[in-house]
């Protein structure tokens, strides 16, 4: 008898009865597909959030693969809300308590179960006029710091948050909130919300360690503005405060606002490229974005699709992570045929539509955001110098030697956990072995005795790149071997990938191992490092791993490699 | 033509609706926990486009009496 592989669990702990949401969360991971679309639900026991935070395997058969944490104000603290909307007062036991909360959620994830946790809704009290302004105001306060203590609780931990409340708002107070079903069930949604809600929570779930878009390639001509400005000219395309411009400001506010968030902005555009300067230059004032919210542009008369592929190309990034935006079929048809992996989203020509499309964009709705994000588009700029200064050198040795470079290796602590998991789960070409970990299981090797992570934060005379490449290696003792070597591709051919090895060598020395063990697995995109480890004297030892004698003596000179004490 | 109850019992209880009369209730048919009856609540309501009172949820002992409460709000063909 062979034995059935264990699907994946989802541990479900809320404050309330949440069994209606199962039905649709399950649809809505099945629906994306992938990983974990065999998962199955528990619930644990109502209203044991805390026990199931401080032991999430005692609530389940057995310990979840994935946490879903749910709760509701007015179900921890029913009299003492109460208390203190009669009696008025500062909240700070209550802020406590929920900060309390909060820590135990970024304990789970920090501890290895990936973690989706709802932000409360506010409170309803079925005995509360809503628009009895003496309390509302109150209520809404109250609510804004409670989801204040505990976002503050979580911290830095790999916690998915899903806005419940936004999603209630949305939806409607009056037909999200069923009295009845709180009263007999104490589970307080309408069947349309507990569908809506379960939806989200499951998209959340399918979403967990997936990549998100990165480059938005936008169009120019009715799609940053309206208008054809080669034949309008700058000042007669429509953009700005009145209307119609308003609904194109308001999608130029969208891109910034992602951009803002870790998007790269790239311009794609069949114009002459005065044109479209002349646009960046005389109406600034009704614009949201200028010449330099982009990272890269083409402003050419080629087709879109090979546009995009080269901007691929100069960002260092796969057509799988671009979304093109763009009024015309013909050109979204062109990208979607030779392009595939490329999302193509059009601009129609109903000024509402307009305004709102860069709310469409969902696949931006569960990340979280790193400081390198949202400086990607700065370091592309640079990147931009940076090649500008590779031609002006004479040779590519000399070219390395001018940039000094500094690559600081270290080992990553449980605030690094989000940035390293995101390159784990983003690289594809630069990435020797192509293990997908989520959060939980970086932080579990983090911590882990037998395997040391290394991440390396890589800076030249141009500027830094922030964190960038990520190893992670098994500490046998004679013999250390490197699971995973991966690099953003911003940082190719300059030395670093042997900066990092080498470090890794020589703590491996230290540690009186004799030999370093490394592993290509190939991937339809890693064919770049191939010959990694045989170009760097290993010997091929079986299919896919290869052996060094340490020491190793690969350090490159142009390279200044910081280690911390 | 199926029986729109029994499909809507059918699925709340995950049994087949050929399986099902109106005779089934909880004390013969131990998939109709509290939480299955919770969710038939909500089930019914969307089918039948009614809201149920909690004492008319309370009559819902049977497939049977859940005919006659829905029959009793109006709800026609059932």
């Amino acid at each position: 008898m062979t034995s059935q592989p264990q699907r994946t669990l989802i541990g479900l702990t809320a404050t309330f009865t949440a069994q209606p949401l199962i039905r649709p969360l399950l649809a809505a991971i099945e629906a994306a597909g992938g990983a974990g679309a065999d998962a199955e639900v528990v619930v644990a026991d109502y209203n044991q959030v805390h026990q199931t935070l401080m032991d999430p395997g005692s609530s389940f058969d057995r310990p979840p693969d994935r946490l879903l944490v749910m709760w509701r104000i007015e179900d921890l603290f029913g009299s003492a809300l109460t208390a203190w909307l009669v009696d008025s007062g500062e909240p700070t036991e209550l802020t406590d308590d929920v900060r309390q909360l909060g820590a135990l959620v970024g304990q789970v994830a920090a501890g290895g179960v990936p973690v989706v946790a709802t932000v409360p809704p506010v409170p309803h009290l079925a005995w509360l006029d809503p628009l009895d302004t003496r309390s509302s105001i109150r209520v809404t306060v109250l609510h804004g710091q409670l989801v204040a203590a505990f976002l503050d609780g979580i911290g830095a931990a790999p916690v998915t948050l899903v806005d419940l409340c936004a999603l209630e708002r949305r939806h409607g107070t009056e037909r999200a909130h069923d009295t009845r079903n709180d009263l007999m069930y104490h589970q307080p949604f309408t069947g349309e919300f507990s569908r809506a809600l379960g939806t989200l929570v499951g998209e959340a779930l399918a979403g967990l360690g997936r990549p998100v878009p990165k480059v938005l390639a936008v169009d120019a001509d009715n799609t940053l503005w309206g208008g054809i400005v080669g034949e309008d000219g700058a000042a007669g395309i429509v953009v700005g405060d009145s209307f119609p411009g308003s609904g194109f400001r308001a999608l130029q506010q969208g891109l910034a606002y992602q951009a803002a968030n870790g998007a790269v902005l790239a311009l794609v555009s069949k114009n002459n490229e005065s044109d479209v300067d002349e646009v960046f230059d005389s109406r600034s004032g009704d614009m949201v974005l200028g010449r330099a919210s982009f990272a890269a542009r083409r402003v050419n008369w080629d087709s879109k699709a090979d546009n995009i592929r080269s901007i691929a190309d100069e960002l260092n990034l796969s057509v799988d992570s671009f979304v093109f935006i763009d009024d015309n079929d013909v050109e979204l048809e062109e990208v979607r045929q030779r392009l595939p992996g490329v999302r193509v989203v059009k601009v129609s020509d109903e000024p509402s539509e307009i305004a709102e499309l860069t709310a469409t964009l969902t696949g931006f709705r569960f990340a979280r955001v790193s400081s390198e994000d949202r400086e990607r588009t700065g370091m592309f700029q640079v990147e931009a110098e940076r090649r500008s200064a590779a031609a002006e050198a004479p040779s590519h040795a000399d070219f390395l030697a001018s940039l000094a470079l500094t690559v600081r290796l270290f080992e990553p602590t449980e605030a690094h956990v989000a940035r390293v998991a995101q390159l784990i789960n983003k690289t594809n070409q630069f990435n020797l072995t192509t293990v997908r970990r989520d959060d939980a299981e970086v932080a579990a090797l983090v911590a882990s005795a037998s395997h040391r992570v290394y991440a390396a934060e890589v800076s030249d005379r141009f500027g830094g790149y922030g964190l960038v490449a990520v190893a992670v290696v098994e500490c046998g003792a004679t013999r250390w071997t490197v699971d995973t070597l991966l690099m953003s591709c911003r940082v190719l051919r300059r030395g670093v990938e042997d900066a990092i090895l080498q470090g890794i060598a020589e703590d491996a020395a230290v540690a009186g191992a004799s030999t370093v063990r490394g592993r290509y697995r190939p991937s339809p995109k890693n064919g770049q490092v191939a010959t990694f480890y045989t170009d760097r004297g290993f010997r091929e030892i079986g299919e896919g791993e290869y052996d060094a004698r340490l020491p190793l003596a690969l350090e490159a000179e142009h390279v200044t490699v910081l280690r911390d004490a | 033509m199926s029986d729109r109850l029994l499909e809507v019992f059918s699925v709340g209880l995950s049994i087949s609706a050929d399986e099902l009369h109106d005779d089934i209730s909880p004390s013969n048919t131990t998939a109709w926990d509290s939480l299955a009856a919770m969710e038939m609540v909500t089930l019914i309501e969307d089918e039948f486009d009614v809201r149920l009172k909690v004492a008319e949820i309370m009559k819902m002992r049977s497939i049977g009496l859940a005919r006659s409460v829905l029959r009793g709000k109006g709800v026609e063909g059932i």
